[in-house]
C-alpha cells in the first residue's frame, strides 16, 4: 500500500493504483471522458491532467501511476486552464447543438464538463462544417457531429464484447467513427448488443427507441436478472410512469460487468405481443371474459374430475422459482400429477443435476471464460444464446486464446484435438451446451467428466435459459410434445411460445393456459388467466453457475394480472389446500454440479 | 444618481429569449425601479441611444450584413454588451443553415418551397442584406457576458439584469449557466 | 565474430506516418495496430513490442555503437563537447549552396555549418534564420550562429536536435509561411488521439492561413499565443508537444513580420500570395513578349516593344514571368 497526497489529504491505495484513483478516495472531483472504469485506461482526452509536485509537466491522471509519498494539486490555476482549453478545442472541433440532443442536461458527460468549469460560451467557434450520420442501424444512430472521439466504443467492442467492428478511420482532425471497413453500421459485422450506446458519455450514439424519453434522473432504476438466458446478467431496468424505456448493463455485476448482449437489451423494448387483459373461459368456439373466481371455479372442477394420470403439467422456465415452487407443490405433491414439464428443449440442466448425484461438483464459474489460454465450446452457439460468455472468450482473441467453436456438436475431432493438446495450456476451459448434451448419452457425459477431472480443464455447462437449472433440481425435466392427455394446464407467463409448446397444448382435450401475452397457445385455450410479465413479478432466479439473484419489481402490473403464486395459490384453495413447501429447502435437497451460492 | 440605461436588440434569433425575458412577469416593475428600459423590440424606441448606454442586450446570432450593422451599432453605443441566449452565444439553432450555406437555403425558401410557382426567384433587391455564415456576436464585436440558454431563464435574465443595474459583471454559473 | 550468438533481422515496413516516429507509436504499428502513441508507464523497456522488454533507436544511434566498440569509448569521446559525444549527421537543406547530408563532431558552430561546410547563402543572398529539428523545431537566428552545436545549446535557444534537419532561409522566406508550412505538415501527420494536438493544431493552422491570406486580425496573435502554450503543455507525445514550436520560434523572432501580415495586410518577404502583386516596371520592360507567352492563366497583355500589362484579377502569383523575365522587369510588390 502507499499514501498519496491529494490536496493535503491523505490517502492509502494500492501499489499500481492510478493517480485518479487515489484522487476519488479522497473525494477529489477530477474530470474525465475517454476515461471509465470497465476499460482500459487511454490518455487520449487529457482532461484528468493534474499538477503533481515536482514534475515538470502536468500529469494524466487516469493512466500515470501514483507513487510513496506524491502530492497531487487537483484544482490549481494551471490544471483548470489546461481543463478549459481540451474543452474549448473539444466543443471547437464537431457540432455541439445542446438544446435538441437527447443527452442534455444531465446525461451528457461532455456538457457536465463544461458546466463544471463555468463555461458560458465556446471561446473558439466551430467551422459548422457538417459530419456524417449513420441512421442504418435498427437499434441505434450514430450522430458524428456529437462524437468527440474519446473510442470508448470502439475500446468496448474490441475490449470487452471481443467484436471488433468499431474502429476509426483516417488520422488526426479527419479521423472518423466507422463500423469494420466504412460500411454502414447497419450492415456491419455490428451484432447489435448496445453497449457501445451505453458507454458513449455524450448524445453521439443515440438508442432509437428510448431517446428523449428522460434523463438517467427522471427515471426509475431497477436493478433485474435477464431471463433471456442462463447466465444471469443484471439489467438495470429504466421505467418512467410505468413504463418500460431502456435496460442497461449494471457496471458492478459479477458476471456480466455492465455488458448486456442485444437478446438481453432489446428484446423486452421490441416485444410487440398483445398482453392478455382478462381471464377468458371458451364457450362454444369462443373466448369470452369471464371473472378469476369463474375461471378458477372452473379450472377446480376440471382438475377435480379427471384423474391425475390424465393431467400433465407444464411450466415456462422463465418463472421464478416461487413460481416453479408453487407449482410442484401444488401439482406433483399434491394433485400426483406425473406428467410435468419444462417448455424448454434443452437438458443440459437436467443432466448436470444426474450427473451430480455420481461426480458431485464438477462445474467451474463462468467467470473462469474471462481468463483462460484455450477454450473449447462444444455444442452451444455462443453468437445466439449465452452471448456475453462468448464475449468473455472472444476478447482474448487477439491475446493469443486458442479457441475451439463446435457449436452443433458435429465434430468429434475437435475434441479429440483438444484433449490431445491439453497439456500445452495452463488454463484451458471447456464450454457444454445443449447439441452436446443432446446427441450424447450418460455414458459419454460420464466419460468426459472423468477426463476432465483428471486433466487441469475447468468445465462450465450452460444451462438453458432463465430458471432451467431451477427447475431441473426440482425435478421439472423438458416436457414431451408426444404425450396426450386429457387436460394440460400450462405455466406459460412472458414466454415465447414456440411449435413445441403449441403441440403439447394440442395434445391435450381440456387447455388450461395462464400467460402474460396472446399467442398460439391462449387462442386454442380453453382457459385463459392473465399473467404477469418478467417486469412485473418480482422473484427468484439460479443461474447457470448457481448463484440466486432476485428479479426486483420494476413494473406494476396490469390490472387483472396475478402473479403465478397467487393463481396456483388461489387454485389450491378451491382444493382446501395451503402452500407451504420452501423453495430453498427444496434447492439445498439435492446434490448440484456447481456449489450454489444462495 | 441616474438609473443604469438598458437596450436590448434581435438579430438571427426566435425573439424567444425577449419572451423569456417577459417571462419575469411582475418582476419587470422591480426590474424598471432598477434601470431604464430604453430602446427595444418590444417597446416603443427601436435604436439605442445616440449617446450610449450603460447595458446593451442582444439576441440572436449574425446571420447578414444587417446583423453586422445592429451588433456593430450596439457595441458601440453600449458600456457592457450582453450575448443573450444560445444564438447569441454560439450561433443556436439558426447556424445550423452554416452546414447546408446560404445558396441552398435561399433556394429552399424562395424557389423550392411547397408555396413557391414558377415564377419564384431569390429576391435581389440592393437594399435588402446579404446573408453571411451564421456565428455568434463575439466572433465580431467583443461581448461582455454571455448568457446561455434556449432561452435562459426568466429567473438568470433577471439575476444578470439586477447585477449589472447594481453595477456588478454577473457571474454566470450553477442555476444561472444553462447550455439548452 | 567468433561466438554463438546469432539473433534474426526482420525489416518491417510501415505505411509512412510521421508520427510513427514516436517510439510507443512504431511498437503499435509493427503489432499491426494504428499507429498512435501510447501513454508510458509502463516504457517500452519494460513492456514493449508485444507485452516484452524492448530497445528502441532511431538507426543512427544503432550506427553509432559498432564504431564505439571498434575504435574504443575514448576515440568517441574525444569529439563533441562535455555534454553532447561524438557526431551528428544532419541534413542541410534550404537557402544554401551545399545541400545534402552532413556529419560533423558536437559542438560545430552554426557559422561554420551554414557558410563553410553549407557554402553560404546562394544567389548572394542574405541569411535570415536556420529551421533545426525538422517540424517540431524552432528558427535560430543571426545572433545564433556562433552556437556550438549540441543537445542542450539547441535546446536552450529555443530549438531542439529533433530528426537532425537543418533547413536554412534567407531573405526572402516569409517566417509566417514558414511557420503555417510546418504547422500544415504537424497537422497532417497527427494522429488524432489526444484532443489537444489534434485539435489545437487545426485552430493554429487556420489563424495561420488565415494570416497568410491577408484575413488576420489582432485578437489572432493573443489566440495562437494560448493555443501553442497549451497545445504544447497538454499533448501525449512529441509531435503535439512540439508542432507549435515553430509557431511559437517564429513569433518571438520575427513578430514584426506577423504584425505586418495582420496590421498592414503585407508580407515583407513578398510570398505569400493573397498580399503580393506582381507588376511591370515599365523602366525595364523591352516588350519581348517572353513573360506574356509564359503566363499560364493569360494574365499578361502587350505588344511587341510595347510595355507590357499585369492584369492583378487574373494574376494567380505564380511567378513564373518573374522568373523568366531577362530584364528585372517583373517586380513583386
Amino acid at each position: 500500500m502507499i499514501n498519496v497526497n491529494i490536496n493535503g489529504q491523505i490517502v492509502e491505495v494500492e501499489n499500481g493504483a492510478t493517480i485518479l484513483d487515489a484522487a476519488k478516495k479522497a473525494g477529489a472531483n477530477i474530470p474525465s471522458l475517454c476515461h471509465h472504469p470497465k476499460l482500459h485506461p487511454y490518455g487520449a482526452c487529457r482532461l484528468c491532467l493534474v499538477e503533481v509536485q515536482g514534475a515538470r509537466t502536468l500529469v494524466p491522471s487516469c493512466t500515470a501511476p501514483a507513487s510513496d509519498n506524491m502530492v497531487v494539486l487537483t484544482d490549481t490555476p494551471r490544471v483548470k486552464q489546461a481543463r478549459k482549453f481540451v474543452l474549448s478545442m473539444l466543443f471547437s472541433e464537431r457540432n455541439h447543438f445542446c438544446m435538441y440532443c437527447q443527452a442534455t442536461d444531465g446525461d451528457c458527460e461532455l456538457q457536465n464538463a463544461a458546466y463544471a468549469e463555468d463555461m458560458t460560451n465556446w471561446p473558439f467557434t466551430p467551422l459548422y462544417l457538417p459530419f456524417a450520420i449513420d441512421a442504418s442501424h435498427p437499434d441505434f444512430i450514430l450522430e458524428n457531429n456529437r462524437c468527440i472521439l474519446c473510442r470508448r466504443c470502439v475500446r468496448v467492442c474490441g475490449e470487452l464484447v471481443g467484436n471488433f467492428t468499431l474502429g476509426f478511420e483516417e488520422r488526426g482532425s479527419a479521423s472518423l467513427l466507422v463500423a469494420d471497413n466504412s460500411i454502414p453500421l447497419g450492415e456491419s459485422t455490428c451484432i447489435s448488443c448496445g453497449n457501445c450506446v451505453q458507454f458513449c458519455p455524450t448524445g453521439a450514439l443515440i438508442d432509437r427507441r428510448s431517446a428523449y424519453q428522460g434523463r438517467q434522473t427522471d427515471l426509475t432504476h431497477t436493478e433485474s436478472i435477464c431471463l433471456d438466458c442462463a447466465l444471469g446478467c443484471v439489467r438495470v431496468v429504466l421505467t418512467r410512469d410505468n413504463r418500460l424505456v431502456r435496460l442497461e448493463g449494471l457496471l458492478d455485476a459479477e458476471v456480466n460487468q455492465g455488458l448486456l448482449c442485444g437478446l438481453g437489451r432489446y428484446s423486452p423494448v421490441k416485444d410487440q405481443r398483445k398482453r392478455v387483459t382478462t381471464t377468458m373461459i371458451r364457450r362454444g368456439s369462443q373466448l369470452v371474459p369471464a371473472n378469476w373466481e369463474e375461471a378458477l371455479d372452473v379450472v377446480a372442477t376440471q382438475l377435480k374430475t379427471i384423474g391425475s394420470d390424465e393431467i400433465s403439467a407444464y411450466i415456462s422456465p422463465r418463472q421464478s422459482i416461487e413460481a416453479l415452487n408453487a407449482f410442484v407443490e401444488f401439482f406433483r405433491d399434491h394433485l400426483q400429477v406425473r406428467q410435468l414439464g419444462l417448455l424448454n428443449k434443452d437438458e443440459t440442466a437436467s443432466v448436470s443435476v444426474r450427473l451430480a448425484e455420481e461426480f458431485g461438483v464438477f462445474e467451474s464459474d463462468v467467470t473462469v471464460l474471462s481468463d483462460c489460454d484455450a477454450a473449447l465450446v462444444l455444442g452451444a452457439d455462443l453468437t445466439d444464446k449465452h452471448q456475453v460468455a462468448g464475449f468473455m472468450l472472444k476478447r482474448q482473441l487477439p491475446g493469443g486464446l486458442k479457441l475451439f467453436s463446435d457449436p452443433d456438436a458435429t465434430k468429434p475431432e475437435m475434441l479429440e484435438e483438444f484433449k490431445n493438446r491439453v497439456n500445452e495450456w495452463q488454463t484451458p476451459v471447456m464450454v457444454l451446451g445443449e447439441n452436446f448434451v443432446k446427441r450424447s448419452n450418460l455414458a459419454t457425459l460420464r466419460e468426459l467428466i472423468d477426463w476432465v477431472d483428471g486433466a487441469h480443464v475447468r468445465l462450465v455447462l450452460l444451462k438453458g435459459e432463465a430458471n432451467a437449472y431451477a427447475a431441473a433440481i426440482n425435478g421439472i425435466l423438458p416436457s414431451d410434445p408426444s404425450i396426450s392427455t386429457k387436460l394440460a394446464y400450462m405455466v406459460v407467463g412472458d414466454h415465447y411460445a414456440n411449435s413445441n409448446n403449441i403441440a403439447s397444448l394440442q395434445q391435450s382435450d381440456f387447455k388450461i393456459v395462464q400467460a402474460a401475452y396472446q399467442s398460439e397457445l391462449t387462442d386454442i385455450a380453453d382457459v385463459v388467466l392473465p399473467a404477469m410479465n418478467w417486469l412485473e413479478e418480482e422473484g427468484h432466479y439460479l443461474s447457470t453457475d448457481g448463484k440466486l439473484n432476485l428479479n426486483h419489481q420494476a413494473l406494476q402490473p396490469i390490472e387483472l394480472a396475478k402473479s403465478t403464486v397467487e393463481s396456483v395459490t388461489r387454485l389450491a384453495t378451491k382444493f382446501g389446500l395451503t402452500l407451504t413447501r420452501n423453495w430453498m429447502s427444496a434447492l439445498t435437497d439435492q446434490p448440484t454440479s456447481i456449489t450454489l451460492s444462495l | 444618481m441616474a438609473k443604469p440605461k438598458v437596450a436590448s436588440d434581435w438579430l438571427a434569433g426566435c425573439a424567444g429569449c425577449h419572451m423569456s425575458f417577459l417571462d419575469m412577469d411582475e418582476r419587470i416593475i422591480e426590474l424598471t425601479k432598477l434601470v431604464e428600459l430604453r430602446s427595444t423590440p418590444i417597446t416603443d424606441l427601436k435604436e439605442p441611444d445616440e449617446a450610449g448606454v450603460d447595458v446593451g442586450i442582444l439576441e440572436g446570432g449574425i446571420s447578414n450584413t444587417y446583423n453586422e450593422q445592429v451588433a456593430i451599432r450596439m457595441r458601440k453605443r453600449s458600456r457592457i454588451l450582453v450575448a443573450l441566449g444560445d444564438c447569441a452565444v454560439f450561433g443556436g439553432v439558426p447556424a445550423m443553415r452554416n452546414f447546408y450555406g446560404a445558396e441552398a437555403a435561399l433556394k429552399r425558401a424562395y424557389v423550392e418551397a411547397e408555396s413557391n410557382d414558377d415564377s419564384a426567384k431569390i429576391p435581389s433587391d440592393p437594399e435588402l442584406s446579404k446573408p453571411v455564415t451564421v456565428k455568434p456576436i463575439s466572433d465580431l464585436v467583443k461581448v461582455d457576458v454571455f448568457l446561455p440558454g434556449c432561452a435562459p431563464s426568466a429567473d438568470a435574465i433577471f439575476a444578470v439584469l439586477a447585477d449589472l443595474a447594481n453595477g456588478k459583471i454577473p457571474e454566470v454559473k450553477d442555476d444561472l449557466n444553462d447550455w439548452h | 565474430m567468433g561466438t554463438d550468438f546469432s539473433f534474426d533481422l526482420e525489416v518491417r515496413m510501415g505505411a509512412g506516418a510521421f508520427v510513427c516516429g514516436e517510439e510507443t507509436a512504431l511498437i503499435a504499428s509493427i503489432e499491426g495496430l494504428r499507429g498512435e502513441p501510447r501513454v508510458r508507464p509502463p516504457f517500452p523497456a519494460q513492456k514493449g513490442i508485444w507485452g516484452k522488454p524492448s530497445n528502441i533507436n532511431n538507426v543512427e544511434t544503432f550506427a553509432n555503437v559498432p564504431q564505439i566498440f571498434l575504435k574504443g569509448v575514448e576515440w568517441f569521446s574525444s569529439m563533441g563537447t562535455e555534454k553532447s559525444k561524438g557526431t551528428k549527421t544532419f541534413a542541410l537543406a534550404g537557402d544554401v549552396a551545399h545541400t545534402g547530408l552532413i556529419e560533423v563532431p558536437f559542438g560545430t558552430t552554426l557559422r561554420e555549418i551554414v557558410f563553410d561546410i553549407g557554402g553560404g547563402i546562394k544567389d548572394g543572398k542574405k541569411f535570415k534564420a536556420v529551421q533545426t529539428g525538422g517540424p517540431m523545431g524552432g528558427c535560430l537566428t543571426e545572433e545564433n550562429l556562433d552556437l556550438a552545436v549540441d543537445y542542450e545549446t539547441l535546446g536552450q535557444a529555443g530549438s531542439i536536435m529533433g530528426s537532425g534537419g537543418m533547413v536554412v532561409m534567407d531573405e526572402d522566406t516569409c517566417m509566417v509561411d514558414i511557420a503555417r508550412f510546418f504547422m500544415e505538415f504537424t497537422q497532417d501527420e497527427s494522429c488524432g488521439k489526444c484532443v489537444p494536438c489534434r485539435i489545437g493544431t487545426r485552430r493554429i493552422l487556420e489563424i495561420l492561413e488565415r494570416i497568410c491570406r491577408g484575413e488576420g486580425v489582432p485578437e489572432d496573435i493573443d489566440h495562437l499565443e494560448l493555443l501553442c502554450q497549451q497545445t504544447i503543455q497538454d499533448s501525449l507525445c512529441g509531435l503535439g508537444q512540439g508542432a507549435a514550436n515553430p509557431v511559437v520560434s517564429t513569433m518571438k523572432h520575427f513578430m514584426d513580420e506577423y504584425k505586418a501580415h495582420i496590421y498592414e495586410k503585407r508580407c515583407p518577404a513578398k510570398v505569400c500570395r493573397s498580399l503580393i502583386r506582381f507588376e511591370v516596371d515599365p523602366e525595364n520592360c523591352t516588350g519581348c513578349t517572353v513573360c506574356a507567352r509564359n503566363c499560364p492563366v493569360g494574365a499578361i497583355t502587350g505588344e511587341r516593344k510595347q510595355i507590357h500589362h499585369i492584369n492583378d484579377d487574373i494574376c494567380i502569383r505564380c511567378g513564373i514571368c518573374h522568373q523568366v523575365c531577362k530584364f528585372d522587369a517583373i517586380k513583386i510588390v
